[in-house]
């Protein structure tokens, strides 16, 4: 009974956890929690800067790439996106009606809230006048999907509604380099979570019946989670290369594992009439607050850069980066209930830890892309191309991240106008369709009330029509997604 | 460039075709469980009556959504078994209509719904020969100012005329949704549905030849028909859930030169077995019969209830009605106009409502504590329905409501009258050619008539084509 009453409490961890999956990062990686990169000179290669690593934006990319920056500069900048993430669940039979299930087609649904206007880049570089060392300091959000909202009827709606994930990184960075041969350097990231909320639908019916209500059920309940992490360190390291005048090798990484821990608070309220109100409790006094972890991948990024001379003048460049993300930390999304107590229906039960299951696993990325100086001094035109691995098997896809393989391409250009350089770069981004068939998903509805214990497959406690499950699948059907960013920055150099 | 997402996701497949090496387009494996080969096929010999068919390429459950329009909004029920070649017959239709049905598939171990397209049937026009029925639906209030259930029932009752009988079941709106005609001429009396629900089962009586009765069986859907031979078939049997049939028969043995009435218990191997004869509780020299039917005792209805295990037996010849322990084969009561009665007719609730006693019973319904009764001569005004409270502390059955036909019929034979939807009385004038459901205010909330003038057998109302519960009993 303990276990059945604790249920309602999971539900809410549940969803809390889900948030968590929201989180656009802090160290910079492409897949996972993000998608692309920052700075309009990095984004219109593609993402293949890491051996080139020469302006502001080398603190999250390359630190050691500010060495070589032999001035000061300001990088002022901002990224516009449309993020376009579609679901259409598979249809399914509604369970209501025992004698005859309804069948149930689902509408596609898409992201409601797809204009990303505020994605900004801020930050100051400089040698301070010395000759092998370059500083930096930046301020800037992760490149990422900020936020993403759904019906609340759709049929996402037991896998996510609507999260909003604010993050701002403060980067200090410094490097050095001995003589034009090699460089080193490390950027220390201050990750600042102010914002992230989360919500789903979760199913709190106790009843055997309704145990796998896939479609509607009477007692589904809106659970949200609201929180924030104002303190993350975290850490990169890179150095370069220069084997010969036409070839440098970059690597960078953070090695260094770290995990985002937010403070939360978690809401319930009944998704229908009959639902049966929630109340969180600790110590017999009421409280919500919640913690949740959200483990950060450690990354790799090594790049070789051929330069195409004409004289003493770079004609070109082209670059191939891969960029390896351990993904494969982040096993599941961990909330910390911290012995909260749940009341519903007149029971109060135990609010136990939730793990979610996300078993990514971890991305190969490569990334391709160069400058070209149409009119040197004045005109560079830049483009590339990428691909990463998926960070999620189909089984486990989830419309909270854009987690199947990316592809992309990127144009852009700078124009120099005196000192100052304005560049500007189009991202293509996309995620080619994901199909999971309800026969291999493994994201389940939350049924936090359900009898029904692992390996669920007890007839006189399980719902007959998914018996071996824990529930309905809640994440059968197809994703696509796609972006088209936009990124301009000013830098000036004095 | 938002406003074309067809264009981007061509590019998005243009990707998954230039970049076949890194794996193409993610999908994992989608099990096919769409119905497949669906077809449906009216059936020959029964017009309205259509069976479904349909493949799975892994063994699934299912059902059928079928309609007169594309949405398709009655449903056959879901299978209970998983299988991959399926069968569904459809039951309820109108005649020279077009249907529309789909099959809806669960793959149980794979969680994953399929669902065909919608395909359409037309069924057969009614052959010639059948009945012409006309229904009528009437609003009434109860009491409370309530309305009063509607007529929500189906009915089986064969229509007899001279030159053959359709055994046939009626939809609430008066259609003729399945029939058979009984081919051989022999009388039928009463149709029932079989304990499974795929059969219908009737009584085909050879007044000429007694040998030659039977009780014919009929697949619902029409695919086959058989006989059960039952000599000196009686003119009502009931239907056990094992399939076992109880039968009324001619008592010729136990006393020479007196013919009885037995219930005779045939099970589904066929073996008989005699579970009460008249002459267990009447005496033919203290309770003669009044010789109204051949016969002594004239047994002119039986019913089963299975959950008390009795049975109720009308003898229009001693106007009385028994109560027949199964297991004993002793009559636990007898009320009626003969000797042998065990219960009296008690006076009524006033004296402007006295309890009037039945005489020459056609059909009932029995149970614990009440006793439905078409008093086929027993009323000033005809035949009637009469209700009677059994009351075992007094011995007494108290008449609650009666209702006359109006007009007025003298039921020659059958008739019947049971209680519907839990308190309405359907009463069914045999030679009348004609049904009343009426509340028990007396208000009539639907009637049938049958305008080609055929006379009704015994009728059995039930509620779910599918899942045959009778109302009352068996």
């Amino acid at each position: 009974m303990s276990t059945l009453r604790a249920r309602p409490a999971r539900l809410l961890a549940l969803a809390a956890l889900s948030c968590a999956a929201s989180f656009s990062g802090s160290a910079r990686a492409d897949g996972g929690y993000y998608s692309g990169v920052k700075g309009a000179r990095a984004a219109g290669r593609a993402g293949a800067f890491t051996a080139r690593a020469d302006d502001v934006s080398a603190v999250g990319i390359n630190p050691a790439g500010l060495a070589n920056i032999g001035t000061t500069m300001i990088q002022v900048g901002n990224r516009f996106s449309f993020n376009e993430h579609e679901f259409t669940r598979n249809p399914t039979l509604d369970w209501n009606d025992p004698e005859a299930p309804a069948y149930v087609e689902f509408p596609k649904v898409k992201n409601q809230a797809p204009w990303q206007v505020l994605d900004p880049l801020i930050g100051i570089a400089t040698n301070f006048g010395l000759k092998d060392w370059g500083f930096a300091f930046a301020a800037y959000s992760p490149a990422g999907v900020a936020r993403e909202s759904y019906a609340d009827t759709g049929g996402q709606r037991y896998m996510m509604v609507r999260r909003n994930a604010q993050l701002i990184d403060y980067s200090l960075s410094a490097a050095w380099k001995f003589k034009d041969v090699f460089g080193v350097g490390a950027s220390l990231v201050w990750i600042a979570v102010p914002t992230l909320d989360y919500s789903l639908i979760v199913n709190a019916s106790p009843l055997k019946k309704e145990n796998a209500s896939a479609v509607r059920g009477n007692y589904d309940m809106y659970a949200s989670m609201h929180g924030h992490d104002y303190f993350t360190l975290n850490a990169i390291l890179g150095g370069w290369f220069k084997v010969a005048e036409f070839l440098e090798l970059g690597l960078s990484g953070q090695v260094i594992p770290s995990t985002i821990s937010t403070e939360s608070t978690i809401d319930v309220v009944p998704a229908s009439a009959a639902g049966n109100e929630v109340k969180l409790s600790r110590n017999g006094k009421p409280a919500n607050d919640v913690g949740l972890s959200l483990d950060l991948p450690m990354t790799a990024r090594l790049g070789a850069r051929y330069i195409h001379r004409q004289g003493k003048r770079e004609l070109f460049d082209i670059e191939v980066d891969g960029v390896l993300e351990t993904w494969s930390r982040v096993k599941t999304f961990h909330l910390d209930a911290r012995d909260l107590m749940a009341e519903s229906a007149g029971q109060t039960v135990p609010f136990a830890d939730i793990d979610v299951q996300k078993q990514w696993q971890t991305t190969v990325g490569v990334h391709l892309g160069g400058d070209f100086n149409v009119l040197p001094d004045h005109l560079t035109a830049r483009g590339g191309v990428y691909y990463e691995t998926p960070v999620a098997k189909p089984a486990y896809a989830n419309i909270d991240f854009a987690n199947g393989k990316q592809l992309g391409f990127a144009l852009g250009g700078s124009v120099h106008v005196s000192k100052l350089e304005i560049a500007l770069a189009y991202e293509y981004r996309t995620q080619p369709t994901v199909r999971v068939s309800d026969a291999n998903a493994r994201v389940y509805q939350s049924v936090p009330a359900s009898a029904c214990p692992a390996p669920y497959t007890d007839p006189a406690l399980c719902d007959t029509n998914y018996l071996g499950r824990p529930s309905a699948p809640a994440n059968g059907g197809s994703y696509f997604a796609y972006s088209h960013v936009m990124s301009l920055d000013g830098i000036y150099r004095f | 460039m938002p406003k074309n997402p067809g264009g981007t996701r061509r590019l998005g497949a243009l990707f998954c075709a230039v970049y076949p090496l890194l794996g193409g387009c993610a999908s994992d494996a989608l099990p096919s469980t769409a119905p497949g080969s669906v077809s449906a096929s009216p059936s020959t010999s029964i017009g309205t009556v259509a069976t479904v068919t349909w493949k799975t390429s892994t063994p699934t459950i299912g059902y059928v959504s079928y309609g007169t329009t594309k949405s398709v909004e009655q449903s056959a029920p879901l299978e209970t078994a998983a299988s991959v070649d399926h069968s569904r017959t459809l039951l309820g239709l109108a005649a020279d209509t077009t249907y529309y049905y789909r099959v809806i598939t669960w793959d149980t171990p794979n969680v994953t719904a399929g669902q065909s397209e919608v395909l359409s049937f037309h069924t057969a026009p009614l052959p010639a020969g059948t009945p012409t029925l006309h229904a009528e639906h009437y609003e009434v209030l109860d009491e409370d100012g309530k309305p009063e259930a509607p007529m929500d029932d189906y009915v089986i009752v064969p229509f007899v005329r001279a030159s053959g009988t359709t055994v046939g079941i009626v939809d609430p709106a008066g259609a003729l949704i399945w029939y058979h005609l009984e081919s051989e001429g022999r009388r039928v009396t009463r149709a029932r549905l079989s304990g499974d629900n795929k059969s219908v089962l009737y009584t085909a009586i050879n007044d000429e030849n007694p040998a030659d009765s039977a009780i014919v069986r009929v697949a619902i859907d029409g695919s086959s028909t058989s006989s059960l031979s039952v000599p000196n078939l009686g003119s009502d049997f009931a239907v056990h859930a094992d399939g076992t049939l109880a039968v009324l028969m001619a008592d010729t043995a136990t006393m020479p030169g007196v013919v009885g009435d037995k219930i005779v218990e045939i099970d589904p191997a066929g073996a008989q077995k005699t579970v009460f004869t008249t002459f267990n509780c009447f005496d033919p020299a203290k309770s003669p019969g009044d010789g109204s039917t051949p016969g002594w005792t004239g047994a002119s209805a039986l019913q089963l209830d299975s959950q008390r295990d009795v049975y109720y037996l009308a003898l229009r010849n001693l106007s009385s009605v028994v109560q027949v322990n199964r297991e004993s084969g002793a009559c636990d009561w007898v009320l009626g106009d003969d000797d042998a009665h065990t219960l009296e007719f008690a006076q009524g609730a006033s004296a402007s409502a006295p309890t009037r006693p039945f005489v020459h019973p056609g059909g009932i319904q029995g149970s614990a504590s009440r006793l439905v009764v078409l008093d086929a001569d027993g009323g000033a005004n005809g035949s009637r329905t009469a209700v009677y409270g059994l009351d075992f502390d007094t011995s007494t059955a108290t008449e609650t409501h009666a209702y006359d036909a109006s007009p007025r019929v003298d039921v020659e034979q059958q008739g019947e009258a049971t209680v519907v939807a839990g308190r309405a009385v359907l009463s069914n004038w045999s030679n009348g050619s004609r049904m009343d459901l009426v509340s028990e205010s007396g208000a009539l909330i639907w009637k049938l008539e049958v305008t080609s003038g055929e006379r009704l057998g015994y009728h059995t109302a039930f509620r779910d084509l599918y899942d045959v519960k009778v109302e009352g009993n068996q």
